[in-house]
């Protein structure tokens, strides 16, 4: 059905519609009845008395498509907007869950490396396809790009000669252990965004994150942060950390340390689950992982309500902000439901993100394998606008499910999620369809609590996302 | 006489299709940046619209060189800083030719330290400030000829181009127009852009008489036959998480006059008619101005699912044609892409024809 009946702590109880995209405050009587329409399939007069008002009535939408396919031809050839170009499959690290370890389908280390031809030919292909943005993003992406610093010297050249008039920034994450003075001060001189792999305290980072000697890595990866916090201090400032979220992880002395080690402090930490798309092995998080995770919810929603102080709230856990300020911003802004819809999540594969392999091949993000199934074309022949078409609409994957879902505006599924040995599952994105509706509930539960406890949705929209 | 046109862009696209109704010149040269993506392609690459011809070249030097005049704009979405447009503007004025600045251009090279700007000898194209009698009446004046609105959704709809394919169809009738459009280089076709004071701050009543008066007067002392009035911006907020604007000019300017015609050009999409009629019922009541005819420009828009910000997408005319009109239809009123020449001529002649029987 397309609306559902949810409950927040307190006697309060809601339904959330999504034909309307609202969310409205109901009596407990009324939610135990529109529950039992739910149960039972069958009209009554409390679902009748919401339906003559516009809510909770049979859905109208007929097809899942994705917006763009229609108009992909068009996209394609002027939206691009976030070049990443993998300059080399080689790495100086042995990381233990790297995609490139050997632990995922078709992905493991090598000594292949792009070449100036085909990385000059992918800026060409892509800013002949970003007219209509006006400024882009340029990344270099592993293994180890810096391995390759003289290409992206070299790529970072070609660029201001070429497309000076355009407004580029540049980015690359990098496991931090090859940032010489003289790399520092090329990052510095052309504006680079830079995210460091950093898992934790040493103990933990040096678990995975080791050298080809099995040697672990983080003395000289903070060796390296500390001579740049001393002589480049406001570069310094805008670096910012990536953790991997292995299911062993002890949150408890990770939050400890990326909030309050001295030398990360100021610093913008992120944290990513580890990849399970393409992974041989099967994991999943145990519970200490979930108690970190509710008791940082929390501890944001105290802070929402002016109970905690910012400081008090882990850095690592704002994101969810981020996820409630959006949600704020975008809920009741839908309008109604139109007969072809999609539900939200996936971006437009290729546009969004290009991610360029050593080859010259195109794929949708460095989240997804490099095989022949997931690949949109190559820089030298164009994008495969059938294929782009076809990994952007996943929603025809569970096309069913999907037209019945309430949760379809608020899914945060995208074709990551969808990849099983490779190539597009319907039942791997199954698998994670509970957990994204159980995301969307969650959010909307904390929405509806903070309103009631008096929370002032226009302060909270008027925060800045830091995403 | 050649005019170079720089950096050419969609707001500039206009000067390049329309190279022969520019006036005091026999070819433009639009010169784009290689960063904006065009290539050395036909003007339909910036524009969507149909081949027209003239090709874009990158190649400043060579174009600065086979030049007679330039006339270049500020261009926020690139990455070009004070000093690059210096260059041009210095080489330009250096070797005698004539050149004619933006006035957004101007603000900005005086903003980066570039005072020497205002001792040049070039020309500033900005909307009109200057010659405008007003009427001392306090009452609206009726305009003795018709009067043709161009409304539009919001920026780049293509409302220029609906106001040069009027202005060629009805001069061409023989008919003397009377014209205020809403870019600032209107003068390089041979009319005024709209005055000022429609779009600076100030007391709404008092700029809907002037408004009037001034229209009134204009049309009066050009012998026109007909006004075409190009409306700025949109008619209604685009964006439901910036409020940008809501059509404040259109309202304006609907209050000040009465129109014969309208032509509501809107951001490409396959409209469900009850979009199309809520759309027409907003010029009819909010503006005054019944509306006939809808046109689909050569962009899309849409706000990003990720930063929520507004954003538009070039749709060839080709495309509007084949794929997109046919799906559109509004009952009351004609749908035609404006890029497609063939499709803004008919339309223009039955306009011609519509108000040539004077009911």
């Amino acid at each position: 059905m397309s609306y559902i009946v949810f409950d927040t702590p307190g006697p309060h109880a809601f339904v959330y519609d999504r034909e309307t995209n609202r969310v409205i405050y109901i009596s407990h009587a009324d939610a135990e009845s529109l529950h039992q329409a739910l149960e039972t399939g069958e009209t009554n007069p409390t679902l009748q008395k919401y339906q003559q008002k516009g809510i909770c009535c049979p859905s109208i939408l007929k097809d899942i498509e994705h917006p763009t396919v229609p108009m992909m031809e068009e996209i394609a050839s002027s939206q691009l907007e976030d070049l990443l170009l993998q300059v080399t499959q080689n790495c100086n690290l042995r990381c233990e869950y790297c995609t490139y370890s050997g632990k995922y389908y078709n992905r493991t280390h090598s000594s292949k490396h792009m070449s100036f031809e085909v990385a000059s030919r992918s800026v060409d292909f892509f800013m002949e396809r970003a007219k209509d943005k006006n400024s882009v993003v340029i990344g270099f992406y592993g293994g180890e790009p810096l391995l390759e610093f003289e290409l992206i010297k070299r790529v970072v050249s070609y660029v201001e000669e070429n497309y000076g008039e355009k407004k580029v920034s540049y980015g690359m994450t990098t496991n931090g252990t090859l940032l010489t003075e003289d790399i520092v001060r090329f990052l510095i001189e052309k504006h680079f965004n830079i995210i460091i792999s950093l898992d934790g305290p040493k103990d933990q980072h040096d678990k995975y994150r080791r050298f080809v000697s099995g040697k672990g890595s983080f003395d000289v990866v903070m060796e390296n942060m500390q001579r740049i916090r001393t002589r480049h201090p406001v570069f310094y400032q805008n670096l910012r950390t990536n953790t991997v979220v292995t299911p062993d992880k002890d949150m408890e002395a990770l939050e400890a340390f990326l909030n309050k080690d001295e030398q990360l402090e100021g610093m913008t930490p992120g944290i990513s689950m580890l990849n399970d798309s393409g992974n041989k092995e099967e994991f999943a998080f145990g519970p200490e992982n979930r108690v970190v995770n509710e008791r940082e919810r929390a501890k944001l929603m105290l802070y929402l309500l002016d109970q905690l102080e910012e400081e008090q709230v882990a850095k690592t856990h704002r994101r969810y902000l981020d996820d409630l300020i959006f949600l704020c911003k975008t809920n009741q802004s839908i309008g109604k439901m139109t007969e072809t819809a999609h539900h939200a999540g996936p971006c437009t594969v290729g546009v969004r993100k290009t991610f360029v392999d050593v080859q010259g091949n195109i794929y949708p993000c460095e989240k997804v394998g490099e095989v022949p199934a997931m690949r949109l074309g190559n820089v030298f022949e164009g994008f495969d606008l059938d294929q782009v078409k076809r990994l952007t609409n996943i929603g025809a994957l569970t096309e069913t499910e999907c037209k019945d879902c309430w949760a379809l505006h608020h899914c945060t599924i995208c074709l990551s999620r969808c990849i099983e040995k490779d190539v597009m599952s319907r039942k791997a994105k199954l698998r994670h369809c509970a957990e994204s509706k159980a995301e969307a509930l969650t959010k909307m539960r904390d929405l509806c609590f903070l309103q009631l406890e008096g929370l002032d949705f226009e302060k909270l929209r008027s925060l800045q996302m830091a995403k | 006489m050649k005019l170079l046109v720089y950096p050419m862009n969609k707001s500039l696209a206009p000067l390049g299709r329309y190279a022969d109704m520019v006036t005091d010149y026999d070819q433009v040269i639009p010169v784009a940046p290689r960063s904006f993506g065009y290539g050395t392609g036909d003007m339909a690459v910036v524009d969507g619209g149909m081949e027209s011809g003239v090709n874009i070249t990158y190649d400043l030097k060579a174009a600065l060189e086979a030049c007679d005049a330039a006339f270049l704009d500020y261009c926020p979405t690139a990455n070009l800083d004070g000093k690059q447009y210096m260059d041009v503007i210095q080489s330009l004025v250096n070797t005698g030719r004539r050149v004619s600045i933006s006035d957004d251009l101007q603000d900005f090279l005086v903003r980066h330290g570039y005072e020497t700007i205002k001792k040049l000898p070039i020309e500033i194209l900005e909307y009109n400030k200057n010659n405008i009698v007003l009427n001392e009446e306090k009452r609206l004046l009726d305009l003795s000829v018709p009067c043709i609105f161009v409304f539009g959704s919001g920026d780049l709809t293509n409302k220029f181009d609906i106001q040069l394919g009027l202005r060629k169809a009805f001069q061409k009738a023989g008919y003397t127009v009377m014209q205020l459009g809403t870019k600032k280089y209107s003068s390089l076709f041979g009319f005024d852009p709209l005055p000022k004071f429609i779009l600076e701050s100030g007391d709404s009543q008092q700029k809907v008489l002037d408004f009037n008066h001034y229209v009134y007067e204009k049309a009066k002392s050009d012998n026109a036959d007909v006004v075409i009035i190009g409306i700025p911006g949109g008619i209604m907020p685009n964006n439901p998480y910036q409020f940008t604007e809501f059509g404040e000019p259109a309202f304006l300017i609907g209050n000040a006059l009465k129109s014969d015609i309208s032509i509501l050009s809107l951001y490409c999409a396959p409209y469900p008619q009850e979009v199309l009629q809520y759309l027409l019922n907003i010029c009819k009541y909010r503006f005054g101005s019944p509306t006939h005819y809808i046109s689909l420009a050569c962009q899309d828009m849409m706000v990003s699912p990720e930063t929520l910000e507004f954003q538009t997408l070039s749709i060839p005319v080709k495309r509007i044609n084949d794929d997109i009109l046919p799906q559109v239809t509004c009952l009351g009123a004609k749908v035609f892409a404006a890029m497609d020449t063939e499709g803004m001529n008919h339309v223009a002649k039955q306009i011609i024809a519509e108000l040539s029987e004077n009911i």
